[in-house]
């Protein structure tokens, strides 16, 4: 040991020290840096932010809800339950099933992929399609489109607000019903999971 | 200066005390360094306290026959918010109103310099959109009534500050939804949370106004303030005990 730090002192001369004790100086001064970026969290979470974080699997799907089967929930909204059937959602990978509750008829369906899906049903007289083209002129963010000939829209995740859970959303309406599809997935996904959306009848046992 | 002590007698020693020295001095430097920079944005901390009612509706209100929402003009750093609002049941959907102060601009809405400013929100399926809201004069503090809701149910929600409307938001397919008092800060302990409402309501499927009832606390992220007045329709967020 002593051989190498004696090895390592003949080595250092002039410049080469000075070289050395600038090395070391910024290797202290990176690990400062390097240390306070891994502590500090500017922005946990956006602000004027009234809800919970809908990404994380702990929380419900929805507040206030409660969980039901596919039929249960099907049979509340509908003779058939619009929905996705692809292999990052389909039936066989559904996870959880959710129904709002005192006056939002709801429903909520969470995947193993991660991949949850929000339907809901438009208000009379609404046009979802104008809805939709106002909502990506007015905020700047997504995209009016159709999918299957059907009016949607997209938005990609980096367009939410700074802190928003960094969420992909596409949203679709079959007549009156509206499918919400939120992933953490590249939007491409998100619309191609999209493309397989439509009402299914619900098998018993489901 | 450094050439001068290599090779002589014990120069093993000083270099080893001036390599540590550097380490130090690195470390030193740096740390100074950046505690200044945050010194003028350290607002490390998202401080919030909500509370809802017990049923949901078609929009919330705060004044009515009572006074209202309190509003204060005090020093702030960072960022303030006291608002009322209704979210959807997925929580990726809501409509909000109050005022806040945000002198360094760190929220979606428009930086305010001295007085507080209206807010005016809403946020679609995680996009956020503020409108763009004129300043409240004082004297201060005071108190405002404000109401957002969508009361025929044709997803566009109306805000109102004092009687006056304000602008509205066409949120889609959200109809109805879950009340929302609300208070938030940006800061770790200089900016003030204190928050007062006094006459909750809630509108009910008549269009009419119900006083919140079976009040809950959703969050309590804040160490300082507490939320008083549980389960009923004024609520208090203040420091110490109620």
């Amino acid at each position: 040991m002593k051989g190498a730090v004696r090895f390592v002192l003949t080595r250092l001369r002039g410049r080469a020290l000075l070289a050395a004790c600038v090395a070391v100086f910024l290797a202290g001064s990176g690990a400062v840096v390097l240390s306070r970026a891994l502590t500090v969290d500017e922005t946990p979470r956006t602000f004027f932010d009234l809800g919970f974080d809908p990404t994380d699997p702990k929380e419900d799907l929805l507040q206030p809800g409660h969980q039901v089967t596919l039929e249960e929930a099907s049979a509340t909204v509908g003779v058939g339950l619009i929905r996705p059937r692809h292999p990052l959602a389909s039936d066989a990978s559904l996870a959880e099933v959710w129904l709002g509750e005192a006056g939002a008829t709801e429903v909520g369906l969470r995947y193993e992929s991660g991949l949850r899906a929000y339907i809901t049903t438009w208000p009379a007289g609404k046009d979802p399609a104008a809805f939709y083209e106002k909502l990506a002129s007015e905020a700047g963010a997504g995209r009016s489109q159709t999918i299957n000939g059907f009016p949607a829209w997209a938005v990609s995740a980096n367009e939410h607000s700074t802190g928003s859970p960094p969420t992909a959303v596409v949203n679709l309406s079959i007549g009156r019903v509206e499918i919400s599809l939120h992933g953490d997935f590249p939007l491409e996904t998100l619309i191609a999971i999209a493309e397989t959306v439509s009402i299914q009848p619900v098998t018993a046992g489901a | 200066m450094v050439a001068i002590v290599v090779g002589k007698e014990g120069s093993g020693r000083r270099v080893v005390f001036l390599l540590a020295a550097s380490l130090i001095l690195g470390a030193v430097t740096s740390t100074l360094l950046v505690s200044t920079a945050h010194a003028n944005h350290d607002c490390p901390s998202d401080n919030q306290i909500r509370a809802k009612p017990g049923t949901n509706g078609r929009g919330t209100r705060v004044g009515g026959s009572d006074p209202g929402m309190r509003v204060s003009n005090t020093d702030i750093d960072c960022v303030r918010v006291s608002s009322i609002g209704v979210i959807n049941s997925s929580s990726t959907t809501f409509a909000e109103i109050g005022w806040y102060e945000d002198p360094m601009g760190l929220s979606d809405c428009p930086a305010t310099s001295g007085q507080p400013r209206i807010l005016v929100y809403r946020k679609f399926n995680g996009v956020p959109m503020c409108q763009t809201q004129p300043v409240i004069s004082g004297p201060f503090p005071r108190n405002d009534e404000f109401i957002v809701n969508d009361s025929d149910q044709n997803g566009v929600w109306r805000y109102f500050r004092n009687g006056s409307f304000l602008g509205s938001f066409d949120l889609g397919s959200f109809i109805t939804g879950e009340g929302r008092a609300n208070s938030e800060r940006k800061s770790g302990h200089h900016d003030s949370m204190y928050a007062l409402f006094l006459g909750l309501d809630r509108m009910n499927s008549s269009q009419g106004w119900t006083n919140w009832a079976n009040t809950t606390q959703l969050e309590n992220s804040d160490a300082e303030y507490h939320l008083c007045g549980l389960p009923g329709d004024d609520l208090e967020m203040k420091i110490g005990t109620c």
